[in-house]
């Protein structure tokens, strides 16, 4: 289930494995260094510490000219200037991506457009300023920046493309209602779910559970939960009723023989801390 | 059209098939038109329990393949109005039963009776899934020990994908729990499951608890269903479970462990 690759060695130096992470998309529009400037001066004064130590992805999709020369290392350290690491491009063509390796960035591969996931702007949480305040100044010019999931590993988030189609505006936020269960699940039944998972049943032992993102059981535990399947790290497991045979995110697993008693039939909540599984009951 | 139940539970040994006698003689004997079928094909021993082996001229098997008709292979109970057996037959295995065919005569028995109640056999293959497929009822046997249990929740899972209800996605099945060969000394002393413990784990109602009982194979040599035994605990508590599946209420009893005499206590005997 998991895309872990372990070396054949004694004792590895280390693992490969795929991920996804969120990460920060500078969508250009247009290389026109003097906007670009004032653009990032504005939105630099007005939240100061957005990009600290923050990964930025330059997405290319949206050039209104695709065809016309970026200078990428230009673009690097004028951002660097403003503090802003960029660490990619994604999209673009074939000179673009040399420019890129010029820069020492890494090259992406183009977002399909329906996969471009919008958060609305007031959802946008800054350290210290109101969201309000990085609206930019000249709307013709405008380089939006928002969070995308970027796979890393060429893995394409879970989305639903035909389900945004028709969407009227960008602007709309995009929920994943998550799937609701409430049968029971018996020994040797497998459920898979894409998406976030709700049981309101009991799961018997000998019952497998397989969600790609989080799981919320209210009914009795009994079986084996596994989150996080496509590779989420973050997915969790909460259990009103835990009495799991066995629990893993994301390929991290451990089997009710080695977890702590005193969990046995209380509320918990499963997570991945420091590449292993924290098990703390839920008060 | 008649209501069609399952007698079933995964494991063998468990009490499908006396439990099977019992509830089509009870509702029988309540008036109304009950057929039993035998599905455990190659064993044949719903006839013996129901005491008509001797009478046993064409099965399950020549219906669905034709070499006899129905009626000709009914056997009208002798203790019991309103009540017929379709044996299973000895000598041919399991994939004998088609669905068609089972289909077929289930259909047919459907205008002429109220209840079909087939006893399933062990496992979960084919014989099992065509015992189960056409059920409207399910009774979930189960001893009160782990690997039954386990068993049985195996089939509830089964009835919810594979049955023809869940196919066909009309409501679903109707799931009875019956504890039989409960032994509530052994259930004290720890050796067993409690009744709580079980429907904790299946979630499923309660039908009864038929209590572990010499009578039941006493009343299966007699080749009668112990149901008929007017001084078996066993055969009450079987009543009792008939009269729910009605719809009538009946509090549970023979839960707890016969409370041994002064006089046994002090001087120890067996309880
Ligand atoms: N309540 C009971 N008390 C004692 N013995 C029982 C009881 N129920 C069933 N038995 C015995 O258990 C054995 C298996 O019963 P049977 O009904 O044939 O099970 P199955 O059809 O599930 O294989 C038989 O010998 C039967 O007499
Ligand atoms: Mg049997």
């Amino acid at each position: 289930m998991t895309s872990t690759i372990t070396p054949h060695t004694a004792s590895p130096c280390f693992q490969l494995k795929g991920s996804m992470i969120t990460m920060m998309t500078l969508e250009l529009y247009r290389f026109d260094e003097l906007n670009l400037h004032h653009q990032l001066q504005g939105l630099v004064a007005k939240a100061p510490r957005f990009f600290e130590n923050t990964p930025v992805v330059v997405g290319l999709e949206n050039l209104h000219d695709p065809e016309g020369p970026i200078d990428l290392p230009r673009l690097c350290s004028l951002c660097a200037g403003f503090g802003i690491n960029l660490i990619a491009i994604r999209g673009g063509n074939a000179d673009h991506r040399t420019s890129a390796s010029d820069a020492g960035l890494a090259c992406l591969p183009a977002q399909p457009a329906s996969a471009a996931r919008k958060v609305p702007s007031a959802t946008h949480s800054f350290d210290s300023n109101p969201a309000s305040s990085v609206t930019p100044l000249k709307k013709e010019n405008v380089t939006p920046i928002h969070q995308n999931e970027s796979g890393l590993n060429n893995t394409v988030s879970p989305e639903p493309s035909d389900a945004r189609k028709d969407e009227p505006a960008p602007e709309s936020p995009v929920y994943q209602t998550p799937k609701i269960i409430s049968s029971p699940i018996r020994s040797g039944q497998q459920v898979f779910h894409d998406g976030d998972l709700i049981l309101t049943g009991p799961v018997s032992t000998g019952a497998e559970v397989l969600v790609t993102g989080n799981l919320y059981a209210y009914g009795a535990f009994r079986g084996r939960a596994l989150v996080g399947v496509k590779g989420n790290g973050q997915a969790r497991i909460f259990c009103t009723h835990f009495e799991a045979e066995l629990v893993s995110i994301h390929g991290h697993y451990k089997m009710a023989a080695a977890m702590d008693k005193s969990l046995w039939k209380q509320a918990v909540q499963v997570y991945l801390q420091d590449d292993s599984l924290a098990l703390k009951q839920l008060t | 059209m008649a209501r069609i139940i399952v007698v079933t539970s995964g494991k063998g040994g468990v009490g499908k098939t006396t439990t099977s006698a019992a509830l089509s003689t009870g509702l029988a004997l309540q008036g109304h038109r009950t057929v039993v079928i035998d599905f455990d094909i190659g064993l044949r021993n719903l006839d013996l329990v129901m005491g008509c082996e001797r009478r046993v001229v064409y099965d399950f098997i020549n219906i669905i393949n034709g070499e006899a008709a129905l009626h000709q292979a009914l056997i009208k109970d002798k203790h019991t109005d309103n009540l017929f057996v379709l044996p299973a037959s000895q000598t041919r295995d399991k994939d004998a039963l088609t669905p068609e065919g089972v289909a077929q005569v289930l259909e047919t028995l459907s205008k002429e009776f109220d209840y079909i109640v087939c006893d399933s056999p062990a496992g979960i293959e084919r014989g099992a899934l065509m015992a189960l497929y056409h059920a409207d009822e399910a009774i979930i046997t189960t001893n009160p020990e782990v690997s039954s249990v386990r068993d049985s929740d195996r089939i509830l899972g089964i009835l919810h994908s594979k049955s023809r209800r869940a196919e066909l996605n009309l409501e679903p099945v109707r799931e009875h729990l019956l504890l039989t060969r409960y032994d509530p000394t052994r259930v004290e002393r720890g050796d067993m499951l409690s009744v709580e413990d079980v429907t904790d784990i299946l979630a499923i109602p309660l039908l009864g608890v038929i209590p572990e009982d010499d009578t039941v194979l006493k009343a299966s040599n007699q080749g009668m269903p112990v149901i008929h035994l007017e001084d078996s605990d066993a055969g009450n508590a079987y009543d009792d479970a008939v009269q729910r599946f009605l719809g009538q209420e009946c509090p549970m009893r023979f839960l707890e462990a016969p409370r041994k005499g002064l006089l046994q206590r002090i001087f120890g005997g067996q309880g």
